[in-house]
């Protein structure tokens, strides 16, 4: 029971980081980005990248996949959000989507469709009582804590940070005091890509990485946001842990085949009769 | 538009009908025909598509989803119970529909990026549910499905009948009450609201003819393959799909066919680079969005129109 627990912390640290971009993404842009599973690869295959042909250490490949992931999510605005920004919605999501099998198709031609491994920063396996956990996983929380709390420094002590703020609460204001909103959009997409681009460094040992790896992590992450109330941070987090908890019991008790399924009832349940969330308040009309 | 015109636009559509009817007999090359088969499926799939995002807006994903459901209803029906793929059609059609109804009573009543995410939920649960009916859907195998044992003249002859269906119902419904209402919602829900049009029952009306036809084009398209498998499903069908929609024209009656027509024989004539031909896609999509955000169609009448005006001074 408690490896079950265990598990299901882990899952929810990764799926938290793997969601809580698209809810900064919709309080700044109001928009969900459908490249965010493409992203998520993106950073994986980085890391890769960066780990067997660079020749760098771990410190070194991730700060590599910190930038490269920030300029894909500054492409990511400009190529597929900016030009439709304020005027067609429905063109952002065709845009995105379009711009998803873009990339895991150039993936796919540099990389091949057999899975990477990526080998993890720590081996090994500890055990604890009944536990038997890998210093993988561990290290999996240490690094979704760290980066979920240098992203609340930043949005609450820098001013890059405060403007996003600024912008996610009221965008004319934000212009009228001399913001830019066009660069928070950018940066906001960036920030958002990387949390993408981590939570892929870390599925990367546990999963392989192959061209549509990001995309079961992606459609979990819409069913966390709209869980937890779209653009809520407090209600992603808790979100996503319930995601988790929901999706490792399903696939113990009931069989991993109904695990995904039982996600999209709730996802489905959710929308039709609370569809501003568990936690998020109502922008239905916004 | 004035009489006579209206009613050189019927000749020119009588001629047309009649060119195509005459294809098979002017095209005697089977791969050729099939790839026109092909286009005409993707051009029902999408106009009904069109019908229901372009006319009546509500830009939903489902469209794939109901596709694939007559699809499998039908192969399901003669592979496990052994009915006549002709009776398979109809209960293609009616599960779609029956489904479509499902989906669209709650999903309708949202826009925006909650129809999106809803649709898309139904869209993956069911491609999920699909995958763990293994019994009868095969799971990720897919199902070979017996065949009406005719020639591809049959198919061709059948697949222009549904199109020019999809067409018919496509043109009526925005000539009736309905697609006025529609067109009204698309352009300010609240002022159709308030002059009395109740926007739900116009949106399932809609839903739900283009959820029937689209379902018997599922079952045409799995018993004319002879197999259906859970890759109906994926996104990059639901990109082709759009794709054909935004380049042809959204909201237009002839742009999704054209649409279908330029993404079926791209990917036939860039065989060779089969690999760059979803990039080449994704970005053509992209680029018509920034530059030709309504297609080939509208682009093409705006310059007619320049022409004309030309040509008068």
């Amino acid at each position: 029971m408690e490896s079950l627990l265990f598990r299901a912390i882990i899952l929810g640290a990764i799926y938290t980081l793997a969601s809580i971009g698209l809810s900064l993404q919709w309080g700044v842009l109001r928009n969900l980005n459908f490249s965010h599973g493409a992203s998520i690869t993106f950073g994986a295959y980085v890391m890769w990248v960066a780990l067997s042909a660079g020749g760098l250490g771990y410190t070194g490949a991730f700060i590599i996949m910190i930038l490269m992931t920030f300029l894909l999510g500054v492409f990511i605005e400009w190529i597929s959000i900016r030009p439709f920004f304020g005027k067609n919605e429905v063109n952002v999501f065709i845009g995105t989507v379009a711009l998803s099998t873009i990339l895991a198709q150039t993936y796919f031609i540099l990389f091949g469709g057999r899975g990477k491994y990526i080998d993890p920063a720590f081996d090994g396996i500890v055990q604890l009582g009944s536990l038997r956990a890998t210093y993988h996983e561990f290290f999996i929380l240490i690094v979704s804590l760290v980066t979920l709390l240098v992203m609340w420094l930043i949005l609450t002590k820098t001013k890059v940070g405060l403007s996003i703020r600024a912008v996610s609460q009221d965008q004319l204001g934000s212009v009228l005091i001399g913001i830019n909103t066009r660069r928070v959009y950018s940066i906001t997409m960036g920030v958002a890509t990387i949390l993408a681009g981590i939570a892929g460094a870390l599925l990367g040992p546990i999963l392989y990485v192959e061209p549509h790896m990001g995309e079961l992590p992606m459609v979990k992450a819409f069913v966390i946001v709209i869980l937890g109330g779209i653009g809520s941070f407090r209600g992603t987090i808790a979100a996503a842990f319930i995601v988790a908890l929901v999706e490792v019991m399903v696939g113990s008790f009931v069989g991993v085949e109904w695990a995904p399924l039982s996600l999209f009832l709730m996802m489905v349940l959710i929308l039709i009769f609370k569809p501003e969330g568990l936690f998020g308040v109502s922008e239905r009309k916004a | 538009m004035s009489v006579r015109s209206t009613h050189r636009i019927k000749i020119i559509y009588a001629i047309l009908l009649g060119v195509f009817l005459l294809i098979p007999f002017v095209v005697t090359d089977d791969y050729l025909l099939h790839l026109i088969i092909m286009t005409f499926v993707w051009g029902i799939v999408v106009t009904n598509w069109n019908l229901t995002l372009g006319y009546g807006g509500m830009f939903h994903i489902a469209q794939f989803t109901l596709f694939a459901i007559g699809g499998y209803a039908s192969s399901i029906s003669a592979d496990s119970f052994g009915i006549s793929p002709w009776l398979g059609l109809f209960i293609g059609g009616f599960t779609a529909a029956l489904f479509s109804l499902v989906i669209g009573l709650p999903s309708l009543r949202v826009k925006g990026i909650y129809l999106i995410l809803l649709t898309f939920a139904f869209h993956f649960g069911i491609k999920e549910l699909v995958i763990i009916a293994r019994e009868y859907t095969g799971g990720s195998m897919g199902i070979v499905v017996p065949s009406f044992g005719f020639g591809t003249l049959f198919y061709f002859y059948f697949a222009l009948f549904l199109l020019v269906i999809s067409l018919v119902a496509t043109r009526f419904i925005e000539k009736s009450f309905i697609g006025k209402a529609l067109v009204a919602m698309r352009d300010s829900e609240v002022l159709a609201a308030s002059s009395g049009i109740n926007p739900y029952k116009y949106k399932l009306i809609t839903f739900v003819t283009a959820a029937f036809i689209t379902g018997i084009a599922g079952s045409f398209y799995a018993n004319y393959l002879m197999v259906i498998g859970p890759e109906i499903f994926s996104f990059t069908m639901i990109v082709n799909g759009l794709g054909m929609i935004v380049i042809g024209g959204m909201g237009t009656l002839f742009g999704p066919i054209i649409g279908s027509f330029i993404i079926t024989f791209f990917m036939e004539t860039f065989n060779a680079f089969e690999e760059y031909r979803p990039i080449i896609v994704g970005a053509v999509i992209i680029l018509m969005l920034i530059y030709a955000p309504n297609g080939i169609v509208t682009e093409f009448n705006k310059i007619k129109e320049k022409l004309k005006a030309k040509a008068r001074s």
